[in-house]
């Protein structure tokens, strides 16, 4: 086990060499250089100092070169200052981190809190009136736009609901993340916290909704196949209350593989969500992304996509070594 | 009851079909999907007939005169306009029926097209697992072979070293947007490849080499013309989509990733490479980017007239460019999932008996792999293919809507969506209805393909 982690992290050595070197050449490649907002700008840049600006971004190297130097610096621990945010591209990516975490944390334990109770009790009641009902709407959540039902809950929230109910005020707001002036020091913790949380509702249920449909679908199928299993028939003749096979015996080995499907989401997690962050406006990783990518700001861009790259190698590897933890049958050698 | 079944279907004589498709009627909701579906591509095709007789505005008509402002952000129901009308006017009912077009034009080609591509990757990969790679077939392997042996490496890099000297002339040609140039090319590759006949590269094959190659380069040129004459003809009547754009998009998609598999090809079982490391490390290091950003790059890229490839698709497609584009891009990483389906599967079958008696009886490896094994994973493989239809259809809107994906003035349901989130407080109706057709469209192919899951699977109950 021990050798076969270790095999698997050495092997994440070439593959993250590889994937920053695809990156970078595709985001480098892009047409364009991040001059070009400056030099539009301002006329008055003659092609001399055009130059001189390029040879101090280090823009006039060739493609290879600059991804040499950059992995050079990165090893090194340096990422480099991001152009559009005068900072520090780590401590950026940091502060984008955490608004991003809060949003897809809380979705995804919102998401797992839904699905495995609803698959469960869809399973054991497999052909019922409410198992029809959930599978209809984890077909829906599976199926719906995210950027529309974002769009909807807007609509709805935001402006018929307070419409009907004629007030002012949004049930849930449309976008931000905190009330203008609102922090802790001017209304206090408790009701700042409650503004942030607000905030919160509708985007979080927007980014669950898909991973809950999904995993619900997921439980609910992987419970059938091991309700049908000789144990669980074993289980109930040995005169097991029901609670005890369903809970103890039959969820237990249902949980097997969904603990790998949740463990590959995890790196989702740090990624964000462009289009719930956008439809939002929050602040956060997926937007970071977009936006560095759109601006050509390439030190944010690397900084992020190879951080994220290195999350899902990482969890891949943890994903499978989970699976070996719960499922005693399965070895690596 | 397993034997009880059996039994009723060898009286009746049911086909394996048959079968299916009876148990298929049982899923009421997939029956219903498939109706749903047959609507929606039925109403797409007819869209531009109707445009053509004047029962509906063409979807980009804006309207003009006086009192401009009349016409813009008309609620659903009004005269003339059954949904509507948008920030510019249009209407929304023509632009949604001609934005289907588009939406089942990326989900089923990009659906086909990459199961096909996973499925021989797939198979290939699962079928030569633990061993090196040797699949070799027709009168240029053996020649290879026979170089291997003879420790001829040199002739095989200059052999490789002059292909991709003619591929690159041919693609710098290409993107001139000359239809010419592939003449040009295509004589260019025939002389090189006599070139490399002089040195002896391919032996005793020379005159069969030649007219492969030769009898191909005229029938690739044969429909590179036909095509070019549709394009000129159709696509500025019919804008994007339409037969020919589908059509042309699959061949070029399927042309290039064939040159590449070629290439590949002949590296791995040059190297004595296990296919299915090279498989499963390509699939590693393609999960392991994220792929939204990714996407977004990738079509920033090509989308943008100032990359060579952005100024190739735009010369050859116009203003539809973007539709092919997101189609390829689509695909590059569609196969993934049916590549990995069909590995899975073919490594297990290729242990079962029915395998090891083909072999006894002599079969020959291609033989065994696709007439005995990829055929017993054909009803995964459908499965996934309705699946993909689903997917491909929100991921094209997702990047549509970012404004990433098909660009304007070629309706999407994803672009419909990209302004109208600013309009929501005085003109709704501009986000619900595109939106609740991707919804409409995904559901009804997910749940045809929960029904044919049902219906194909041998364990499910009748």
């Amino acid at each position: 086990m021990i050798a076969y982690t270790l095999r698997r992290l050495l092997q994440m050595i070439p593959l993250l060499f590889f994937v920053s070197l695809a990156i970078y050449t595709l985001v480098a490649l892009q047409p364009g250089d991040p001059l070009e907002g400056l030099i539009f700008q301002n006329p008055h840049l003659t092609q001399e100092d055009i130059a001189k600006l390029k040879a101090a971004y280090g823009l006039d190297q060739p493609i290879h070169i600059r991804y040499f130097k950059w992995l050079g610096r990165a090893l090194q621990g340096d990422l480099g200052l991001s152009r559009t945010y005068a900072q520090p591209a780590a401590q950026f990516i940091y502060g984008r981190m955490q608004n991003t975490l809060l949003l897809t944390g809380l979705s995804f334990l919102l998401a797992l809190a839904v699905a495995i109770p609803v698959g469960v009790f869809s399973a054991v009641r497999q052909y019922s009136i409410a198992d029809y009902v959930v599978t209809f709407f984890s077909f829906v959540g599976y199926s719906t736009p995210v950027f529309w039902l974002g769009i909807m809950l807007m609509l709805l929230f935001a402006v018929w609901l307070p419409e009907r109910l004629g007030r002012f005020e949004p049930i849930f707001p449309a976008g931000g993340f905190v009330s203008p002036g609102v922090s802790p020091d001017t209304v206090g913790w408790w009701a700042y916290l409650k503004d942030r949380a607000w905030y919160l509702v509708l985007p979080v249920f927007t980014l669950s909704v898909l991973s809950m449909a999904g995993w619900t679908r997921f439980t609910r199928s992987s419970m059938l196949e091991v309700l049908q299993q000789d144990y669980i028939r074993t289980a109930r003749s040995k005169g097991l209350s029901e609670r005890v096979v369903i809970y103890k015996h039959a969820l237990r080995n249902a949980l097997i593989p969904i603990v790998t499907l949740v463990g590959l989401a995890i790196p989702g997690l740090f990624s964000g969500a462009v289009i719930t962050e956008t439809i939002f406006s929050w602040p956060g990783m997926g937007r970071a992304l977009f936006d560095s990518l759109l601006e050509k700001d390439y030190n944010v861009a690397m900084a992020a996509l190879v951080f994220l790259a290195f999350l899902t190698a990482l969890f891949n590897l943890l994903a499978d070594l989970a699976y070996a933890v719960v499922d005693p049958r399965i070895r690596y050698n | 009851m397993a034997s009880n079944v059996n039994a009723k279907n060898v009286e009746r004589g049911e086909s394996t079909w048959q079968l299916a498709w009876r148990r298929f009627r049982k899923h009421r909701m997939a029956q219903f999907s498939m109706i749903v579906i047959v609507i929606l591509v039925a109403a797409s095709l007819v869209a531009p007939l109707l445009v053509s007789l004047g029962w509906i505005p063409d979807p980009n008509e804006q309207p003009s005169g006086a009192n401009l402002k009349a016409y813009y952000f008309l609620p659903p129901g009004s005269e003339g306009h059954l949904l509507g009308t948008d920030e510019l006017g249009r209407d929304v009912f023509s632009r949604i029926l001609f934005g289907g077009r588009i939406s089942l034009l990326v989900g089923f080609s990009v659906a086909i097209v990459s199961v096909i591509i996973g499925t021989v990757i797939g198979a290939l990969a699962g079928f030569f697992s633990g061993r090196p790679f040797d699949f070799y077939a027709g009168p240029f392997s053996k020649r290879l072979r026979e170089m291997v042996a003879e420790g001829s490496l040199a002739a095989f890099g200059l052999a490789l070293g002059l292909g991709l000297l003619a591929l690159g002339l041919l693609g710098s040609l290409a993107v001139a947007g000359q239809t010419g140039a592939f003449w040009i090319a295509s004589v260019l590759v025939a002389l090189g490849v006599l070139a490399l006949n002089l040195f002896g590269v391919f032996g005793a094959h020379l005159s069969r080499m030649t007219w492969t190659v030769l009898s191909w380069g005229i029938l690739g040129g044969t429909a590179w013309l036909i095509w070019d004459i549709t394009r000129t003809l159709a696509l500025p009547s019919i804008g994007a989509g339409g037969v020919n754009g589908a059509l042309s998009t699959v061949g070029l998609v399927a042309g290039g990733a064939a040159a590449l598999a070629l290439l590949a090809w002949g590296l791995i079982g040059q190297l004595k490479l296990d296919l299915d490391i090279v498989i499963s490390r390509l699939i590693d290091f393609m999960l392991s980017i994220p792929t939204l950003p990714l996407l977004l790059v990738l079509s920033a890229f090509l989308n943008d007239s100032r990359s060579p490839l952005g100024r190739f698709a735009q010369g050859v497609f116009g203003e539809s460019a973007s539709v092919f584009i997101i189609i390829s891009i689509l695909i590059i990483f569609g196969w993934i999932t049916s590549a990995r389906l069909v590995r899975g599967q073919i490594l297990s079958l290729r242990e079962q008996e029915f395998s090891m008696a083909a072999y006894a009886l002599g079969a020959s490896e291609p033989r065994i792999m696709f007439r005995h094994l990829v055929p017993n994973t054909l009803a995964p493989i459908i499965v996934d293919a309705t699946l993909a239809v689903g997917t491909a259809i929100l991921v094209e809107a997702a990047l549509s809507f970012l404004g990433f994906g098909i660009q304007p003035p070629v309706p999407t349901w994803g672009n419909m969506l990209t302004g109208a989130q600013d309009f929501i407080f005085y003109a709704p109706h501009l986000a619900i209805y595109p939106g609740l057709m991707i919804l409409i469209t995904v559901l009804a192919f997910n749940y045809m393909g929960d029904g044919l899951r049902d219906a194909l699977d041998p364990r499910s109950q009748l």
